[in-house]
């Protein structure tokens, strides 16, 4: 086809249009799958931070991140020590910041069993008590300060009474359950 | 002109796009961490690679040379969008490893140097063929720089143990391991392929 | 967003160097660093561009496709959007420095494939950056890739007078020599 700019611009035109639409409409048709994935992942995650001997779990999140947002979910013990976190989103440096989302890394590690309201919540560098991720200070102030986060919505959750549910619902503050076993 | 068979076999060996034509670096260099990544990313490229090849073809004659290259970039980049949302939903997992490489299909220049060199030029079936072809050859060299990764690096294969991951030095599945596993598997590759 | 201009500018340029660090931007990495001028000019390049379009990359996604709805279309307007920007620079370039125009050659299409344009357009957003740390992140980028590029070519300058066996010339080289490049980066882990 001679390449005329009227040919030019129609061409293009219907192209990206025609593309469009199909983008589009297979979009429409992965909405809903990928809307359960998300609440998969976040319903396993919550399974796996809360004691079987019952607990609470509580989100928490931090703006501060070496790349953004750093969302977590932790599960504490009746005695608000803390029995297991679970990272939900982060865009931390492969390899220095994604460490956090390791099993038994030193940011989990140096939260383990014990109570944030109890804690200095800052890496040793800091003066605090929590071990930092090596060669990745940014992303684990950020972890502290969303684990803090995490603490302080479950406190607030404590004054309000909360109806337990068979079925666990998230919502963005602190969810109260029981594991039944 | 070469046969039919010889336009598929091209991209597997002799032509290969990671160890020959020294295409698609980043990828290879970036999603390589496993073997599981490699091939998954493989497999992806390879399903974008065949669909815009295919298309292309079919529009060819409709699109002025002045905007082919405009024009094949929606193409690809559609079929790039489609198969990030289909990853999305139904590997969520692979998703999530392979992260910004996903949409970054849309700039290997296997992609488009294909859609330049051949699908422009060659009607329906050659066209995928040849895709089908280069997409086998990156998926393979993919697969072999991940798993030689994984093994020295966290005495893994495919995910399972081998039981050596303490003896691993951890720099191979980082950065600069990827660049010296590459460049030696080329140098190997490039060795025996010259027999 | 709390994390300062300085942790994003020294971490992007040194820690997390877009090269050695996140493989973008490899293929030209590879394939313009064999002299230092050409890899200044590639720089000061994409330099330019990538800055050009994450300034108007960050606007069009924060008004327009998030208000429709129309996030997943991210890939392919940011690509049509480099495209653009590119084929511009090449225009304008050809009016305002021929030399620098022809010295560049087919190198300054090929900004369009670069993966680390793209990249970096696509990690801003996923970052959640604001405007501000947005341009400052690409920028910055950008600087490390120039910084990965000079340092590739004048190793590779060097290299060229010494003796190397056929088998292991051109790309296989210049892989290795990138890699010792990349392990020598690692030494700025820690600093951020």
């Amino acid at each position: 086809m001679k390449s005329t700019l009227k040919n030019m611009v129609t061409v293009l035109l219907s192209i990206t249009l025609l593309a469009s639409l199909g983008v589009g409409a297979v979009n429409w048709l992965t909405l809903e799958p990928i809307a359960r994935v998300q609440a998969n992942a976040e319903r396993e995650a919550l399974a796996r931070v809360v004691p079987a001997s019952g607990g609470f779990a509580s989100k928490g999140a931090s703006d501060n991140g070496y790349g953004g947002r750093v969302e977590l979910i932790v599960g504490f013990h009746p005695d608000t020590t803390i029995y297991h976190i679970e990272v939900l989103t982060q865009t931390e440096t492969p390899g220095l910041g994604t460490v956090m989302t390791e099993e038994e890394n030193l940011l989990l590690r140096s939260f383990r069993r014990r109570n944030p309201g109890e804690m200095k919540l800052s890496v040793r560098k800091d003066g605090g008590d929590v071990d930092a991720l090596t060669g990745a200070t940014v992303s684990s102030r950020a972890y502290i300060e969303a684990v803090g986060d995490a603490y302080n919505r479950l406190s607030k959750m404590e004054g309000s009474e909360e109806q337990v549910e068979q079925d666990i619902e998230v919502h963005s503050g602190a969810t109260k359950t029981h594991n039944d076993e | 002109m070469m046969n039919n068979w010889k336009v598929l076999w091209n991209g597997i060996i002799k032509q290969n796009p990671a160890f020959v034509l020294v295409l698609g670096m980043c990828p290879t260099l970036g999603t390589t961490t496993s073997a599981e990544n490699g091939f998954g990313m493989g497999v992806a490229t390879l399903a974008v690679l065949v669909l815009s090849n295919v298309v292309i073809s079919l529009i060819k004659q409709w699109i002025p040379d002045k905007v082919r290259i405009p024009a094949f970039i929606v193409v690809i980049a559609s079929f790039v969008t489609v198969i990030e949302l289909l990853m999305q939903a139904y590997v969520p997992s692979l998703y999530k490893a392979l992260g910004v490489f996903i949409p970054l299909i849309v700039v290997n220049c296997i992609i488009l140097g294909r859609a330049e060199a051949f699908a422009s030029k060659n009607n329906v079936w050659r066209s995928l063929l040849d895709g089908l072809g280069m997409g086998v050859g990156f998926t393979w060299a993919l697969t072999l720089v991940g798993a030689v990764r994984e093994v020295l690096g966290n005495g893994a294969i495919f995910g399972y143990e081998l039981g050596i991951k303490s003896y691993m030095p951890l720099v191979f599945v980082m950065a600069p391991g990827g660049f010296f596993v590459l460049g030696y598997l080329m140098i190997l590759f490039n060795r025996l392929s010259r027999k | 967003m709390e994390t300062s201009f300085f942790a994003i500018v020294f971490g992007s340029i040194f820690v997390n160097n877009v090269v050695l660090t996140q493989f973008l931007g490899v293929c030209p990495f590879l394939g313009v660093s064999s002299k230092i001028k050409t890899s200044l000019g590639m720089g000061a390049a994409v330099t330019f561009v990538m800055t050009l379009v994450s300034v108007i990359a960050w606007p069009v996604y924060m008004y327009v496709l998030v208000p429709l709805g129309i996030e997943y279309m991210q890939t392919i307007v940011f690509i049509l959007l480099i495209a653009s920007v590119v084929q511009m620079v090449e225009i304008v370039l050809k009016k305002v420095s021929p030399a620098l125009y022809r010295a560049l050659g087919i190198f300054l299409p090929l900004i369009t494939t670069n993966c680390a344009v793209l990249g970096v357009a696509i990690l801003m957003i996923s970052k959640g950056f604001d405007f501000g740390h947005s341009v400052a992140y690409s920028a910055a980028t950008a600087v490390g890739f120039t910084l990965a590029l000079v340092l590739m070519s004048g190793i590779r300058e060097r290299l060229e007078l010494e003796g190397i066996p056929k088998a292991v010339q051109g790309v296989s080289m210049a892989l290795i020599t990138a890699g010792m490049l990349a392990l020598a980066f690692m030494g700025f882990v820690g600093l951020v």
